[in-house]
């Protein structure tokens, strides 16, 4: 309660304030001179910091801190939004899958005046399952550090790792952390799969800011290309089967009981898994390289499975 | 009840924007029950700012009345100082901007120069928060999408050529498709199947091809709705490295425990031919706990493979 009266205060005063006029002013502070009544408008002021923007300045004389309530930071700028900018707005907040992250959205759309009841008809949704999101979208936003027990597949170990967070990307049905590696003094992606137990956000803010251009995209494109053109898989398979393979074949050619179907590819990684998902009926007629991917896949499985 | 600031903010500039107001609109606005509205709004009530001379007056006016379906108005006759909704917090604008590129990226869902520009107008008055998200998904085939979507509108039947998830086998089908439902990057189709009779889900971006015929659809509303037949009655036991978790639906894992770096999952399936398949692609990173039998499915898998790509 304490704090809104702050904000109101602030908000009435068309000139800047020193601590002792901000504490007479405010219900329920008290005492300017007691410490303890200091402390609190120290903490009530850092509370309020995260939804409004208090400027800090020194007085006239240059001596003593004054603080304003910065309006055009504080309350909605203009939008100008259209009814069907309206619409998309709710739509977006509805469509995230993880409730406090829908949350945070729809508490926004719902500020700004829009109805979330109009757009029932319309149903998307992305973004449940995934239990870390809304603390790294909160850590993210707030410039913090976090650190998490992280499973490295290349070393095939878990360790510890203190990240600068910048990006999240949903890329291929799986999230990913982009940030700088305190650890490692460098930029590294990280699966959200693999991150063992809890994410903890510390108060420690983070020394390395985001690149100003993140192409996310791109950097999975390069990470995952396996080949230094596009290549040619022909893969001989039973008709009317193997829907993984045909899903995204450029040329069937029909040899009576099987087809030949061919692949342009650059991620032998992404193929030869999916090659390997339909192994019993698959032939892989070219590239043998292909081949020994998808048959090292294979017999790993049957080593550990036998 | 503890008050949350953030709540208590928002809900100052809600009132302001929106009033007057139910109170059973404001609680479904903001996730909240009816009665912690009314805690709130007693909260603002005793908002109060300085006079002068140690005397402070309330300065939010907040009536409630009872209208004559019995419901309780909320009405802000005067909120000092409070001109506007207050603007996005970082998180909120970051989860809106990220909602948007979702959107952004299913054309065949809403129309994506609209949202792109929708995005553009944001990241302007609020920077910073358009790169905090990305969303790369792949879109689905927009010439089927449009074929479902007429022949639903017109009623007639479809038929595709369907790739199943289970086995990978392709099927032909007719189908009297009823309606689109959109769900974690998936959009799938609900339609009476005359090859299973009996209603089914078919994933869009697992259908080959679909041509519309003139063939009316008979609109079997009784039909039965195959859940039952769907429906996973196997289990199995699988030591698993725990991010391959994420190819199964929440719902089919029964159960858990950790077991050093893995996890061993008790998970429900429909069908030893998907399982086996999974377990064959993941390269050793699953191992069959239980049953044997679906051991023995794997490694006959394999060993066909072997014979097949001899040279």
């Amino acid at each position: 309660m304490r704090q809104l009266n702050l904000l109101l205060v602030l908000l009435n005063s068309a000139k800047p304030l020193t601590r002792s006029e901000i504490i007479d002013q405010v219900e329920g502070y008290g005492d300017p001179e007691n410490e303890s009544v200091q402390r609190k408008f120290e903490r009530d002021k850092d509370d309020l910091r995260k939804y409004v923007n208090i400027v800090t300045k020194k007085d006239g004389d240059g001596i003593l801190d004054v603080y304003q309530l910065d309006k055009s930071e504080t309350f909605m700028p203009d939008l100008s939004l259209t009814s069907e900018e309206r619409m998309l707005m709710a739509l977006a907040a509805k469509a995230w899958g993880d409730a406090f992250v829908k949350q945070a959205a729809n508490a926004g759309v719902v500020v700004s005046g829009i109805d979330v009841s109009e757009i029932d008809a319309v149903h998307a949704s992305f973004g449940s399952n995934e239990r870390h999101l809304a603390t790294l979208i909160s850590a993210l936003t707030e410039k913090r550090v976090v650190q998490f027990e992280y499973y490295s597949r290349h070393t095939n170990s878990i360790g510890h790792r203190t990240v600068d967070p910048w990006q999240l990307a949903l890329h291929q049905d799986r999230w990913y952390l982009y940030g700088f590696d305190h650890d490692k003094q460098a930029s590294r992606m990280f699966k959200l799969g693999r991150i063992r137990g809890s994410v903890n956000v510390s108060d420690q803010i983070i020394s390395q800011n985001a690149p100003d251009q993140i192409d996310i995209a791109s950097m999975f494109d390069e990470y995952q290309k396996t080949e230094p053109e596009p290549t040619v898989a022909r893969v001989r398979v039973p008709v009317r089967d193997c829907a993984n393979l045909r899903l995204n074949c450029s040329k069937v050619l029909n040899e009576g009981d099987f087809d030949v179907i061919e692949i342009i590819y650059d991620d032998s990684f992404h193929l030869s898994h999916q090659i390997a998902l339909v192994a019993d009926r698959a032939e892989v007629l070219q590239p043998e390289h292909l081949r020994t991917l998808v048959d090292e896949i294979v017999q790993a499985t049957v080593r550990e499975n036998s | 009840m503890a008050l949350n600031l953030n709540i208590a903010l928002a809900l100052l500039g809600y009132l302001r924007s929106n009033s007057p107001v139910k109170v059973c609109q404001v609680a479904t606005a903001f996730d909240i029950a009816e009665k912690e509205v009314i805690q709130y709004i007693s909260y603002l009530r005793e908002l109060s700012v300085f006079e002068g001379y140690d005397r402070f007056e309330n300065c939010v006016d907040i009536e409630l009345e009872d209208d004559d379906e019995e419901h309780l108005w909320v009405s802000t006759r005067e909120t000092l100082g409070v001109d506007a909704p207050l603007k996005f917090t970082t998180a909120q604008i970051v989860a809106i901007i990220g909602g948007l590129k979702f959107l952004e990226s299913q054309p065949h869902l809403v129309d994506r120069e609209t949202v792109s520009g929708l995005i553009e107008k944001l990241s302007a008055k609020f920077s910073g928060a358009e790169t905090a998200i990305s969303i790369d998904i792949d879109p689905i085939n927009p010439e089927i999408f449009d074929t479902i979507k007429t022949a639903i509108t017109d009623d007639v039947c479809l038929e595709i050529e369907y790739g199943s998830i289970t086995d990978q086998s392709v099927t032909k089908r007719t189908i009297e498709p009823l309606v689109l439902l959109h769900n974690e990057n998936t959009v799938t189709l609900r339609a009476y199947c005359h090859l299973s009779e009996a209603i089914r889900s078919f994933r869009v971006d697992r259908i080959l091809k679909a041509v519309a015929t003139a063939t009316p659809a008979l609109m079997l509303v009784n039909a039965d709705d195959g859940s039952a037949m769907e429906s996973a009655n196997l289990s199995v036991r699988l030591l698993i490295e725990p991010e391959l978790l994420e190819d199964f639906a929440p719902q089919t894992i029964l159960d858990t425990k950790i077991v050093g770096d893995k996890l061993e999952a008790h998970i429900r399936v429909s069908a030893f031919s998907w399982i086996s398949s999974l377990v064959l692609t993941s390269g050793g990173a699953i191992k069959v706990l239980d049953p044997p039998q679906l051991r023995e499915i794997v490694l006959e898998k394999a060993e066909r493979w072997t014979q097949l790509n001899q040279q």
